[in-house]
Parts: structure tokens; sequence; C-alpha cells
């Protein structure tokens, strides 16, 4: 059975990517993380034309964010202030990452900046990852206690410094846009909600206390992932709506499977695991990249191709 | 009343799909052509399209071909070339700008339908844009010739020509078009409803996408909360 994408002007087998859908889905359970930065390249190596795949992601990331992060508010897990300058910074930027893929569209070279993107930061941040949670594994072996030293660097002292009580910081205003500023960029870019930078730059560089983290980083990405929806589908008619409700299908099955699973591993087994994950996702991008293809190639014009 | 013998051609487009009208059969001067309309409607179930084509000429033992063509789209032709180590995509200098969306070539015979060695040719066959399919037509000693193309399911929407050759008596005699004759793919329902709203309501259709996202975000949490 196929079933046709208005969008993306295309059939596809409908089973392919529900199953993709739920195995993202799945493995955002188990990782508690987005998934974005996984389903995306799946998409491509699927077919989607990359500008297609990012943005109908930013949809389903959407959906997903809004169902995890009820409960983190429910609970009281969301400093409300700090979430607010982040979307603030986030709207900015990934709005000007619409228009820069507009740009890279009219260009011709979107596919490209798309996987370069994808190498430097699943490179680095897998990387990173992997050596982090190695060394905390190791750590424990030898029987030490991972201690986090909170880092109170320069862009503390920055000016419009404000306190945040939920989080229980004073720090400057500045710092918190910024950050919206960079993940609502690469979340209209790479087609991802941007947890996976957001998280550690919550963590590591506003020191931000875990509890708020999860429940403030989902909340800027709903409302960054909606701003991606709607001025891609606005500007670049780039949102293919039957090709969403696959992924949403999908990520819901998912979900549920990897919440129950997620009991049953032990957390920095599974970190290693998603770190040798997003390497391998990474790496197949690179060699895509590298070797390969045949030499000749053509690609229609008219963006996503209305008729 | 006819130079070249007579012939006269009848050519139906049938689509497997949906809806098929047939038109009027006309018989004209010279090379015929048949007024055919019929229309392919593309929903959201559709997979692949077969357009059936069927004919008759005077001349059996002449050789025919078919050219479906499709709606034109611009094009761009690239030459992967290292730069710094990293594959990138060079436009290749005097390549078209715009070729049909889709292209099918058929023949009655083996008659070479391409030439080789084409390295823009060799791409649009390799990714499908251009079908090639020596001896598909099957022609009856009677005249009677039937034909079937197989259009992928991503065939663009669009209208479509449908051309009948006559390959030239002497060598160096241009093909001689016999018959021309057109159909329309277009998107019904759902699918036609987004893409439509997607053009003509951009705003709009990027509003309901996020709607629906929160709604089916909020939905899920709604229906799983408890079992978590």
């Amino acid at each position: 059975m196929s079933m046709y994408l208005p969008i993306a002007e295309m059939a596809t087998n409908p089973f392919v990517i529900i199953f993709f859908g739920a195995l993202v889905g799945a493995m955002s359970g188990l990782f508690g993380v987005g998934g974005g930065f996984l389903m995306a390249p799946i998409l491509f190596f699927l077919g989607i034309p990359p500008s297609i795949a990012v943005s109908t992601e930013a949809t389903q990331i959407c959906a997903a964010s809004v169902s995890g992060s009820l409960a983190h508010f429910r609970r009281g897990n969301l400093d409300i202030k700090m979430g607010g300058l982040l979307v603030a910074g986030g709207l900015i930027g990934s709005t000007i990452g619409v228009f820069t893929f507009k740009w890279l569209i009219t260009l011709g070279s979107v596919d490209l900046v798309i996987q370069l993107f994808y190498v430097v930061f699943l490179g680095g941040v897998g990387g990173l990852m992997f050596l982090e949670s190695l060394q905390a594994m190791l750590r424990r072996r030898a029987g030490k206690k991972v201690n986090h030293k909170r880092r109170h660097g320069f862009m503390h002292g920055l000016p419009f410094r404000t306190k945040f009580p939920r989080s229980k910081l004073y720090i400057s205003a500045i710092l918190p846009v910024t950050v919206g500023f960079g993940v609502g960029f690469l979340s209209a870019i790479m087609g991802v909600g941007g947890g996976f930078i957001m998280v550690p730059a919550m963590i590591y560089l506003l020191g931000m206390p875990t509890l708020v983290v999860v429940g403030t980083s989902l909340f800027t990405i709903i409302f960054v992932t909606a701003n991606n929806t709607l001025q891609h589908a606005w500007f670049n008619g780039t949102v293919d709506l039957v090709l969403a409700g696959l992924l949403l299908l999908g990520g819901v099955i998912g979900a549920q499977i990897g919440v129950r699973l997620s009991g049953r591993f032990n957390a920095e087994q599974l970190r290693i695991l998603l770190a040798l994950i997003v390497l391998a996702v990474c790496f197949k991008i690179l060699t895509d990249l590298l070797i390969g293809g045949p030499a000749v190639q053509f690609s229609f014009g008219g963006g996503a191709g209305h008729a | 009343m006819r130079k070249t013998g007579w012939l006269r051609h009848h050519v139906l487009a049938l689509v497997s799909a949906a809806c098929v009208s047939l038109g009027g059969l006309a018989v004209a001067q010279g090379p015929d052509i048949a007024a055919v309309e019929s229309e392919v409607s593309v929903g959201l179930f559709s997979g692949q399209t077969i357009v059936r084509v069927f004919g008759s000429t005077a001349t059996p033992e002449v050789p025919i071909r078919l050219q479906l063509t499709g709606p034109d789209r611009e094009v761009k032709f690239t030459r992967s070339v290292r730069r710094l180590g990293v594959k990138v995509a060079e436009t290749i200098s005097g390549s078209p700008t715009t070729i049909p969306s889709i292209r099918a070539e058929l023949s009655s015979a083996d008659i070479p339908l391409h030439q080789e060695g084409d390295e823009l040719e060799q791409a649009l066959i390799r990714e499908g844009v251009v079908i090639i399919m020596p001896n598909a037509i099957k022609m009856e000693p009677t005249g009677l010739f039937f034909a079937e193309i197989p259009l992928p399911a991503s065939a663009p929407v669009g209208d479509y020509k449908i051309e009948i050759f006559q390959e030239g008596a002497l060598r160096d005699v241009a093909k001689i078009k016999l018959a021309e004759e057109s159909f329309a793919i277009r998107q019904r329902g759902f699918v036609a409803l987004v893409s439509r709203g997607a053009a003509d309501y951009a705003f709009l259709y990027g509003l309901i996408c996020v709607l629906v996202a929160v709604a089916a975000g909020w939905i899920t949490e709604r229906v799983f909360r408890n079992r978590r």
C-alpha cells in the first residue's frame, strides 16, 4: 500500500514511516530526548526531500513536547521567567533560521548545509556524551562520587542581571535569550527540538537546577517548534500535513513502548547507547557526504513544488 | 484525400487509477490526431498509475514509437566535485534548465530510444524520470496497437501529452508525428485540499498544522496519563 504525501508530492509506504516514527518515539521515551535529530536523518534516508523532512519534523516535535511537558507543568517543574526569556530568544532565532532556510533553498544548497549541520552537531554532542558517560561510569566503578561544580564564568557578570526565583539564580537575562536564539536557529535549520543542546546549556551554562531543566526546556521547544511549523508552512511551503500525521501516529505508539521499557535499563548504559546511536547516524551522513553517490545528479526546482 | 497511405489513429489514454472519460475520434488529413480527453486523479491512497494507450495504423509493418511527456519543470543538473574533501554539487554549465518532469519512450520494435553515453540522460533514467521501454508497444498484424505505460506514484500533477511517431521511411527523414493526445493528472479529495490549502492559504494552513500538533500532543497525554 502506498500513501500520497501532498506537499512532498510523492508516494510512500505509510507503515514504514509509522514504524520509524514509533522506533524514534520509543527511543525518546527511553532516553528522554526529543528524537528529532534521529527522525530527520531517517526521513532523508527514506527519500523525503530534506527541506520537507526538517519542516514537518517541527510539527511532530511540537506535539511530542506538548504531550511530554504537561506532567512537568502540573508538578511545577517549570521556571516560567527563564522559559519566557528562552522563548523570546528562540522565536527570533527560529524566524531567522526559517529565512536562512528559504535563502538556502534559492541557492540550491539547503541539503548540503543541513547535512553539514548534522555532522558537526551529532559528532560533537555524541562524542561529548559518550566521553562523559564513560567517565561517570568509570568513576562509579572506582567508588568515587560524581560532583558537579557550578561554573561561575564571565558571562554571569553580563548586564541586565535579574532574579530567577524558581531556579534560585541571579544571572544576566542576555544568557537565556542567547541560548534560546541558538536553539531556535538550529531548530529551524535542522528540524530538531534542540533539547540536546538546550539541556546541557541550561545545566552547565546557566546553572539551572536539573529539576526544572526538562520542563522549562520542553516549554521553550513547544513555542519554538510551533513557530517553525507556522513559518515553514507560510513562507517555504514545506510542511506536509499527511507526513506529520503519520509521524505523530508512530510517535504516540513509540512513546508508550519507550516508557514501558525505560525502567528496565540502567541510566548510564542508556546514555552510552544513545551516544553510540548519535555517532552512528553522524557517521552515516558523513560517509554519504564523502563517498559514493552518482557523479551526475539533478534536482527539480520550484522549492516544494506547488503544482 | 490522403498523401501517405491511409492512417487512422484512435488513441485513448486509459488510466487504471480512476475517472476515465473518452472523447471522440477525429479523422484528419495526413497525420491524424484523435481528440481524447481523459483525467487522472491522485488521491490519498493512490499507487502506481498505468496509462493505457490503444490505437490503430494502416501500416503495421512500419515501426512506431510513443512519447509521453509530463508537465515541464525547472531542473538543475549538478556534478559532484570535491571541495576540501567534501562532495559539493556543482551546476553543469550548458545543461537544460527546463525538462518534462517525466518522460516515457516506447517503441514497437528494437529502435534505439536514447543516446548511449549521455550522462544527463543516464541520470534521468536512473531516477525514473525518463522511462525507456523498447518493444513495449504490441502491434497486431491488423494494425491495432496497444501499450501500457507505468507512471510512478510520484508522477507530478499537471498536463500530460502522448505523441505517436512513425519511423521515417528513409534514415535521414525525421520521424513523422502521427497522433497526439493529452490527459491530465489532478489531485482529488484530501490530497487536493491539503496541497491547494498549503499553496493558497499558507498562513492558515500553517496555523492548522500548529493546532493539529498541539491538539494531538494534548490528547495523547490525556489518554495515556493514567497509565504512566
